[in-house]
């Protein structure tokens, strides 16, 4: 029952994470982009872990760390782009 | 995987679906922020969900990573808002305003 229920729970996020991938290729709005991209990131960690409990197999968790680490850079990046103008620039003036 | 488990992912996946639908339906880019904050949430139960599988590497390395979202969730969610305001997107919805006054209407 429990491997029918994890099978499941992965199908879900994953049709969850391609709603957010039409997101990221429809809209025309940037930040829409950035948000949806790191909606993704953090979708595709949890499809990691669920993976993880699935098989018994540590691994997966280690998947998980990475994937979390490259969605919070991968979104601080562009936002410091979008609001400064450069990614280790000076703060523009308002 | 016991019942503490099966809970802990259903409650993840509905609020994963709530993130989902109000990226894809809300008006505002300040409201679609605060939607896609909560698949953090429900990510970070989903893998408090690893206490239901009883296997000591799998529940350490899922603590790691519900602390790291948790700690950088808030931090990429103000920056994202930071860039979002300094861009003067408008504010969508009905009886929002901006209380800093440069971003448009005066309240109501």
């Amino acid at each position: 029952m429990s491997e029918t229920f994890l099978d499941a729970a992965v199908l879900v996020l994953g049709i969850l994470g391609f709603a957010t991938l039409r997101t990221v290729a429809k809209r025309v709005d940037i930040i829409t982009k950035v948000l949806a991209v790191d909606l993704l990131g953090v979708l595709l960690c949890g499809v990691a872990a669920l993976l993880g409990y699935l098989t018994g197999s540590e691994h997966y968790l280690d998947i998980a760390i990475v994937l979390a680490l490259l969605a919070f850079a991968g979104t601080v990046s562009p936002a410091q782009v979008i609001s400064t103008g450069s990614l280790f620039g000076r703060q523009e003036e308002r | 995987m016991s019942w503490v488990g099966i809970l802990l992912v259903i409650v993840g996946l509905l609020l994963a679906l709530v993130a989902a639908a109000g990226l894809l339906r809300l008006q505002d880019v300040y409201l679609r922020l605060q939607a896609a904050s909560v698949g953090a949430i429900g990510v970070t139960s989903i893998l408090l969900a690893s206490l239901g599988t009883g296997n000591g590497r799998i529940i350490v390395r899922a603590l790691l990573v519900a602390t790291f979202l948790v700690l950088a969730s808030p931090v990429s969610s103000h920056a994202i808002a930071r860039a979002a305001w300094l861009r003067r997107e408008k504010l969508g919805s009905k009886g929002g305003w901006d209380e800093t006054g440069t971003l448009a209407d005066p309240p109501p």
